[in-house]
């Protein structure tokens, strides 16, 4: 049995407001298996990009932690100091957002930027850090490595941009990825060819990875475990197949009928409800 | 889009066309980028060739004033007083019968020399401590800022004087008072520039990476905050211009009968009703040209670079 990379255990919190705490989290429990790729899947405001900063622990000071843990490779993220933190993000833990552009230093080469992320994190020489940095960007399959590393992000179009962040996630080889919303915002072919590209490195590398979104169509292509989140609550958790063919909880299948993904199966009783099966 | 395609599908040996399309649209080399960008900005920017070209000028001056003038200008006594304009003396000479021109491109010196390095050292301080009160807020934030009110709440000469009485005369004490004073400008400038940027996502795809809060501020945000305070340096720098003028003026801080140019309009005033003009017009006139040309330099940079002011 895989040990858990990361858990999450009756994860409970609130935002500070005006009019008093507004509840966020409620008793949130799942765990990241080792090497596989996990999505947490919800819509707007159910409290997955939330989850994700709190594994970094990069989560607004406005918010307050009432009850659980979460547990990377066996410590409680919230009990580290900032120096171990600081170790932790970018070196174990490395992160991909949805606006890559927007996520890059307008000012720096991309190469440049690469090459500190990796000079932040392992000791090696201003000229190392570029080689390394050059070799991440042709990892993720970009042209011409050498002469994009010298370029500067507003150079670079959103898929390769989003490969560039991909890069900068990866250069310190780190144990676990999380990916924020990767592809929403991109057109369709440059989203398969991410979605690819992502499942390529996973299988290489043996990462634990962990994608948020509110795209099932991603989840059902990519994820083997899913995490399903509603108003801060886990709805569900199960394997990929599982959640598709035969969902437990009511607020899945809703998702899943309102997203058309629905398989037909005939020991499902869903037979009965609108389905389709969409591209 | 179909090149896009066979990119993300097929590595480079295939990509040939799309790359020989990209090669011609990107410059090659990155300090060429640079250069490149200056010369633009050259171009199109009327004002900044003119205060370059000023400002080019007063330094050929200066450097040259380190090794020759036509007539000395310290020498009290010598030449013949009140003497107008000629081929001799290409500005006249003064009550003492020192050589005006000599004087003046003597004063540069000590002008040009007090703002370069009030200004620079004003640049470096105000935009550290604009950092760090923009970028950690808090109780350092109001810390710095109200110290800044009670040092901007003070007349900008009273205080220069009020300072230099103090602590005495002499050039370096005169740079680090006017220094002092044009710290608060570059402090606000510098914190509103990071306190806009902070919230940026780079900032804070910074701080997912493993960056510490003095990395993320000096080097992740600042160099993006730059090009304003270029800018405000060159505006700045007219300003201080005339200030240490009007410092040299009211005879504070400068040496009595040294040649500066606010210290020559000063002696020279009583003779101008008298109708020797030129003792005190064209140090005036110098001032007027350094000042203008900091000015149409940072105008010009503005305009440049598409700030608003």
């Amino acid at each position: 049995m895989t040990e858990a990379m990361l858990s999450v255990d009756a994860l409970s919190g609130a935002f500070r407001s005006p009019n008093g705490p507004v509840e966020v989290l409620h008793e949130v429990s799942f765990e990241l298996n080792r090497g596989s790729v996990t999505g947490i899947v919800g819509e707007t405001g159910s409290g997955k990009s939330l989850t994700s900063h709190l594994m970094l622990q990069i989560q607004p000071k406005s918010f307050m932690r009432t009850n659980g843990t979460i547990c990377f490779e066996g410590r409680d993220v919230f009990t580290m100091n900032d120096a171990e933190l600081r170790a932790m993000r970018g070196a174990q833990i490395g992160i991909v957002f949805q606006d890559a552009r927007a996520a890059l230093n307008p000012v720096f080469s991309i190469g440049t930027q690469l090459a500190d992320v990796c000079r932040l994190h392992r000791k090696v020489s201003r000229a190392e850090a570029r080689a390394i940095a050059i070799d991440a960007l042709s990892r993720v399959e970009i042209p011409e490595p050498a002469r994009r590393a010298r370029q500067y992000p507003h150079q670079f179009s959103g898929g390769m941009a989003q490969r560039a962040m991909i890069a900068m996630a990866l250069i310190c080889e780190p144990k676990l990825l999380i990916l924020d919303e990767p592809t929403t915002g991109l057109d369709v072919t440059t989203q398969a060819a991410i979605l690819d590209l992502i499942r390529a490195l996973t299988k290489e590398s043996g990462l634990t990875t962990c994608l948020i979104t509110h795209d099932l169509g991603v989840v059902a292509e990519l994820c083997e475990d899913i995490v399903v989140l509603h108003d801060g609550r886990v709805r569900e958790v199960g394997s990929c197949e599982q959640i598709f063919t035969n969902p437990v909880d009511s607020y899945t299948r809703r998702l899943l009928d309102a997203s058309k993904l629905v398989l037909r199966d005939e020991h499902s009783t869903m037979a009965e409800a609108k389905v389709e099966i969409s591209v | 889009m179909t090149l896009e395609i066979e990119l993300a599908n097929e590595p480079a040996p295939q990509a040939a066309p799309y790359v020989e399309l990209t090669a011609a649209l990107t410059p090659p080399h990155r300090w060429k980028d640079g250069l490149h960008s200056a010369r633009t900005m050259l171009r199109q920017s009327f004002s900044m060739r003119v205060g370059i070209g000023l400002l080019g000028c007063y330094l050929v001056v200066l450097v040259v004033s380190l090794f020759w003038t036509p007539f000395d200008p310290n020498a009290t006594g010598v030449g013949i007083p009140l003497l107008s304009p000629s081929g001799a003396n290409w500005f006249g000479t003064d009550r003492l019968g020192m050589d005006v021109f000599s004087r003046v491109v003597a004063a540069t010196r000590v002008d040009m020399g007090i703002t370069v390095a009030a200004v620079s050292i004003a640049f470096v301080l105000g935009t550290f401590f604009g950092t760090v009160a923009g970028y950690f807020g808090g109780a350092i934030d109001i810390a710095i800022m109200r110290f800044l009110e009670m040092l901007q709440s003070f007349p900008v000469l009273l205080l220069a004087m009020l300072i230099v009485i103090a602590i005495g005369p002499g050039i370096p004490n005169v740079i680090l008072v006017v220094a002092v004073i044009g710290v608060p400008g570059y402090l606000r400038l510098a914190r509103a520039e990071v306190l806009s940027k902070k919230q940026w996502q780079f900032a804070e795809a910074a701080r997912m990476v493993g960056s510490g809060s003095w990395r993320i501020a000096f080097r992740h945000l600042l160099p993006n905050c730059t090009s304003p305070l270029v800018a405000f340096a060159s505006i700045n720098a007219a300003w201080v211009t005339v200030i240490v003028a009007s410092l040299g003026y009211i005879g504070v801080g400068i040496q009595p009968g040294a040649a500066e140019w606010g210290a020559m309009i000063s002696s020279g005033q009583d003779e101008v009703v008298l109708g020797y003009w030129w003792i005190s017009f064209f140090p005036g006139i110098a001032i007027l040209g350094l000042a203008g040309a900091f000015y149409m330099l940072g105008d010009g940079f503005s305009d440049a670079t598409g700030l608003k002011r």
